[in-house]
């Protein structure tokens, strides 16, 4: 069953009208599955855009092979995978298993659904087809104990190892805790001695170390842990061990109205707090069918730009720190404080903005905007010079980055890789290009593409990046900033003026029930995702009518990018993986949520 | 039955079913305030406008019967539009009471203006008509006049049910007002509770519920009342192990929407002076001791006593499943032919009303439930009153009671004192503090709530009613 919405609202609109069964049938996807695996199929939607393909649980492997490799359909990427528990939904079976696949050549997207058993629920997996599902099935394990049969490691991801239960499940209290009596070794089935500096002999006779790199330490930024196996100053081997800052995000934002979760985003990305905050309020959107105003959109663009700015600066400077170039770390925090000051001048804080809105966003810019936002735009070129003066063609600079941590680029497909990570590694794929939302297709930028795939070519590529990013900021302040609202004037939505609450009992019963019910969605799901500083960053949200989210995933960029350390690793000296983190751009708060 | 067709959907409804309860059985739900299932139609608040086709005007559903052939158009542009004006108007002299209005978050207005409003007011503040805002009704019953929509539920409740026509309509044209003659306090309406949770919007609002907690903090129970035979369907409001408000709960057949106002009440009985945890005699006062003292003390006194020696007494408080065990102990462990739950006398009463609406003279939930259960004396064994004349003759080693109202609602409560100082081991369970308890009991089980259990009761009518668990135990108590 499909809705068949109505007129489609301008380029403002990031979604597209469902299709109804006809022109369902002229998808390449559809056609294409229901030819190969007719008997597989159980069901086939498309809400507000998202085609989703509900198929048997024993026939996924099949399906996902004919996904990958159909010539029409040539889904390379799984971008996200995540568990369903339906049981407050009345649905048997209880549990589903959500696939979202992408493919970077049709540039066509697939959800699939697979029901899985209640009592077992259990499903092959997909880690021989793509490597994206490694992490994301041990996580859908962790939250929901599903089990993925061949699958090599699967074990707790996100929560420790003494952890007992499956928290996403709704038959999980949220307040149940469990303490961890002791370290555990990142390598399964490591005896604990060996926790720390351990030395033992290999099978060649040769002495090994195992040493763990974090959680606490000044250059994994955000507590991030890797136990590595030394050979001198290579790493022979190693375990990537994360979910130090796991925060139930999931779980707390079932317990919150749609825009208490705003928040909550913030600290996802906290170095781009604003670009979650859209993400998110995109999402509420795409559901809700909310018309953005152009006001709005004018200012979310520029101020996205800028938190991408100020991601890449971060980036940047902290990887150079951590080489030894102290010098443009500051060179970098500089501009950040300038844009630092817009953002407080816009809302009243910095780091956690809480900026964005489902409409809009949550008050409008100052009077001065455009000159405070031209002159921090223009204060920013100056800086990105001197370091790349200083760092670009640096010898050490060069020999510490050059050829360092190689990633092909069938591998970062592989991976699940997307933004500037998967851009260095020849993935010509950016989301505001490929899938214009925010007014992007109406303005002139590059996306920068390298083919090396190494530690230079990821600096590089966000160096170019912010440049154009200035670009965007210049073109928008440029057009001038729209008159209208900064919110869409829909009261389903957005919180009526202050002085309407307290002159009229309509107002005031609007922001009654808006603050202490929340909205009123439809039932349904979508899938809706914006180019982040790191990449693809997509929110997954199932509504139930309520006015708090049924349920909500996060597909974070950096999650899928970590995913590949320990292959990148393998054989780097341990100086290379300082170097190599840093251009990964790990942020703790999307990695573990 | 009849068939008819709502915004596309057939329906097939009982004759004599107005359009708004057919609209509901395809999952429509018509906006109203002075419909009300239980009451008379009215169709004064024009909320519940439809269009039927081959009408000239838009009508109010819940005053129409469902006929054959019937074509109704809920969702037509100006059936909206009318109740999106009607809102309008209810809402032009209606005060800004939201912040501190008990009915926030369960008011009609408030839900409707989402669901079927949306509009900008043009109504400017200052020319909105005033009315008294904190009228004092009595005992149980505030009235903000100001708040109040017309919607009669209120009138027609006490015309129809209660029969005391306390509330009355006052003046007219846009001073019309609801209240009581010369805003007298309202007396001799046991049932005046029920105004309250009929009310759509907070004009009339439970003085002991008043300000106490916002609504949508507090968890819901389905239980059922238990202070009489009738056993009204309740639903328990509760936070944190406090309970806040009982309020009915519908049910067709036994209290349609209402319950009494002792009910109401009683949930207060259940938090007040609670034995905390199990109580030990030594010397001349009760002291608190583990549930292993306690038992064992029981066990062994009631062992050593023999069969003939004990006396089990059940109660028409507990439940089907506790009485169930204590037949079985009884019978089958002990042994004791000194068996019986009839306990004050009550059972005789069970069926009879004590007023012409709800209440019924037996005030213990469960009496025809050990009447099904068979709890009364096997072989000719002696009845309550017989095992008092076997305590008084001091052949009663050990008395077990399972309940406390054996000490509270009898008339003879001297006789039983003088019984009960005759026998040398008393046990009670009891829930909370009753006179007489220190100083006839050597054993006191701290017994679990009403709401702190689960289990079921047999109403009058001899229906099995299941009440829920509303919260955990928070003291010593137990589930016996």
């Amino acid at each position: 069953m499909s809705t068949v919405d109505a007129t489609l609202p301008g380029s403002s609109i990031f979604w597209g009208p469902g299709k109804d069964a006809n022109e369902l049938e002229a998808v390449p996807t559809v056609r294409a599955l229901k030819s190969e695996h007719p008997h597989a199929i159980l069901g086939i939607t498309d809400f507000r855009g998202d085609l989703s393909v509900t198929i048997r649980p024993d026939d996924l492997l099949l399906v996902a092979q004919t996904l990958k490799i159909h010539p029409e359909l040539q889904y390379d990427m799984l971008v996200d995978l995540c568990g369903m528990d339906d049981l407050l939904l009345g649905r048997t079976p209880r549990f589903r298993c959500i696939y979202h696949f992408y493919s970077t050549t049709q540039k066509h997207r697939v959800r699939l659904e697979v029901p899985l058993d209640d009592a077992k629920p259990s499903v092959d997996s997909l880690t021989p087809l793509w490597k994206s599902a490694n992490w994301a099935e041990r996580e859908a394990y962790d939250m929901f104990g599903f089990d993925f049969v061949n699958h090599p490691d699967l074990r707790r991801i996100l929560t420790h190892e003494e952890f007992v239960g499956f928290p996403l499940r709704k038959d999980y209290p949220a307040d149940r805790r469990h303490m961890l009596s002791r370290t555990y070794s990142a390598f399964p089935g490591l005896p604990a001695e060996h926790e720390g500096r351990q030395v033992v002999l290999g099978q060649d006779g040769l002495e090994r170390v195992y040493v763990n790199i974090g959680p606490s330490h000044p250059a994994t930024h955000g507590t991030l842990r890797v136990q590595a196996l030394l050979d001198g100053e290579r790493i022979a081997d190693s375990r990537t061990e994360i979910g130090y800052l796991h925060r139930c995000f999931e779980k707390m934002c079932e317990t919150h109205t749609y825009t208490q979760v705003f928040p909550f985003t913030d600290r996802l990305n906290y170095i781009s707090a604003f670009n979650n905050n859209v993400a998110w309020a995109m999402t509420v959107e795409k559901l809700m069918q909310v018309e953005v105003p152009s006001r709005a959109i004018w200012i979310r663009t520029i101020l996205m730009e800028f938190n991408r700015i100020m991601d890449h600066l971060v980036c940047i400077g902290t990887n150079l720190v951590d080489m030894g170039a102290l010098t443009n770390f500051w060179y970098f925090f500089s501009p950040r404080e300038k844009i630092y000051e817009l953002i407080e001048a816009c809302c009243g804080a910095r780091l956690t903005v809480s900026y964005g809105r489902v409409g809009g966003v949550a008050q409008d810019v100052p009077e001065n905007f455009i000159e405070h936002a031209r002159a921090t735009a223009n204060a920013i070129p100056e800086f990105i010079e001197y370091v790349h003066q200083l760092a670009t063609k640096n010898v050490i600079f060069q020999q510490r980055t050059r050829g360092v941590g190689v990633v092909t680029r069938e591998n970062a497909i592989s991976w699940g890789w997307t933004g500037p990570v998967g851009r260095a590694s020849g993935l010509n794929y950016d989301v505001r290009r490929a899938h214009p939302y925010g007014g992007y297709e109406t303005l002139d930028f590059d996306v920068p593409v390298r083919t090396e795939g190494d530690t230079f070519s990821r600096y590089m590529v966000r160096m170019e990046e912010m440049r154009q990013s200035l670009r965007i900021i210049h073109q928008m302040l440029d057009r001038g900033i729209p008159e209208g609202p900064h919110i869409v004037d829909d009261y389903r939505v957005a919180l009526p003026e202050k002085n309407s609450v307290y002159t009229n009992i309509e107002a005031l019963m609007n922001h009654f029930k808006l603050i202490m019910h929340g909205f009123s969605p439809p039932v349904g799901e979508v899938y809706s995702y914006i180019e982040s500083a790191n990449g693809e960053q997509g929110f997954y949200l199932v509504s139930d009518g309520t006015g708090k989210p049924y349920r909500l995933h996060n597909r974070a960029p950096s999650f899928y990018t970590f995913a590949a350390n320990d292959e990148m690793l393998r054989g780097q000296m341990v100086a290379d993986f300082v170097a190599i983190l840093g251009t990964l751009n790990i942020i703790a708060g999307e990695l573990d949520r | 039955m009849v068939n008819l067709t709502i915004d596309g959907k057939t329906v097939a409804a009982p004759k004599g079913t107005n359009v708004l309860e057919a609209a509901k059985l395809v999952g429509i739900r018509v906006p109203n305030f002075c419909y009300h299932q239980d009451l008379s139609w009215e169709g004064s608040c024009r909320m519940c406008l439809v269009a039927i086709e081959g009408r000239p005007k838009l009508v109010p559903s819940c005053c129409e019967e469902v006929k054959d052939g019937m074509i109704v158009q809920f969702e037509r542009p100006d059936a909206r539009e009318a109740r999106k004006s009607q809102l309008e108007f209810l809402l032009v002299n209606h005060p800004l009471d939201c912040p501190i209005c008990d009915q926030a978050g369960e008011c009609k207005l408030q839900d409707y203006y989402m669901e079927h409003g949306g509009y900008d007011s043009k109504m400017p503040r200052d020319l909105k008509v005033h009315k008294r805002k904190v009228v004092d009704l009595g005992e149980r019953i505030v009235l903000d006049k100001e708040r109040c929509v017309l919607c009669s539920r209120c009138v027609r409740f006490c015309r129809e049910v209660s029969g005391s026509h306390a509330l009355q309509f006052f003046t007219r044209g846009v001073t019309t007002e609801i209240g009581t003659e010369n805003n007298q306090p309202i007396t001799g309406d046991d049932y005046i509770g029920n105004v309250v949770d009929i009310c759509p919007v907070g004009a009339l609002t439970s003085k002991d519920f008043r300000f106490k907690q916002r609504v949508w903090f507090l968890k819901s129970a389905e239980s059922v009342c238990n202070s009489c035979s009738t056993g009204c369907n309740i639903r328990v409001d509760h936070k944190d192990g406090v309970t806040y408000r009982y309020v009915p709960r519908r049910n067709e057949d036994v209290n349609k929407s209402w319950m009494c106002d002792y009910g109401r009440d009683s949930y207060r009985r259940e938090t007040e002076d609670r034995v905390p945890a199990p109580m030990v005699r030594e010397g001349a006062a009760l002291r608190e001791a583990t549930w292993e003292e306690a038992l064992d003390l029981v066990a062994s006194r009631t062992q050593a006593a023999g069969p003939d020696a004990v006396a089990i007494v059940g109660s028409p408080r507990q439940t089907n499943e506790t009485s169930w065990i204590t037949r079985r102990y009884a019978r089958d462990v002990v042994r004791t032919p000194h068996f019986d739950a009839r306990v004050d006398g009550s059972h005789t009463k069970t069926a009879l009303l004590a007023d012409n609406l709800l209440r019924r003279q037996d005030p213990h939930p469960n009496n025809a439930g050990l009447a099904a259960l068979g709890m009364i004396p096997q072989g000719g064994g002696p009845d309550v009153g017989g095992i008092l004349d076997a305590c008084m003759a001091g052949k009663v080693k050990v008395l077990h009671l399972l309940g406390t109202e054996i000490l509270t609602h009898r008339h003879d409560t001297a006789r039983v004192h003088d019984a009960l100082k005759k026998v040398p081991f008393v046990v009670l369970h009891a829930h909370h503090n009753v006179p007489g308890l220190d100083e006839l009991a050597h054993v006191v089980f701290a017994d679990a709530g009403h709401l702190e259990q689960q289990g079921t009761y047999v109403n009058a009518l001899g229906r099995v009613q299941r009440a829920q668990l509303a919260y955990l135990i928070r003291t010593g108590a137990l589930v016996m």
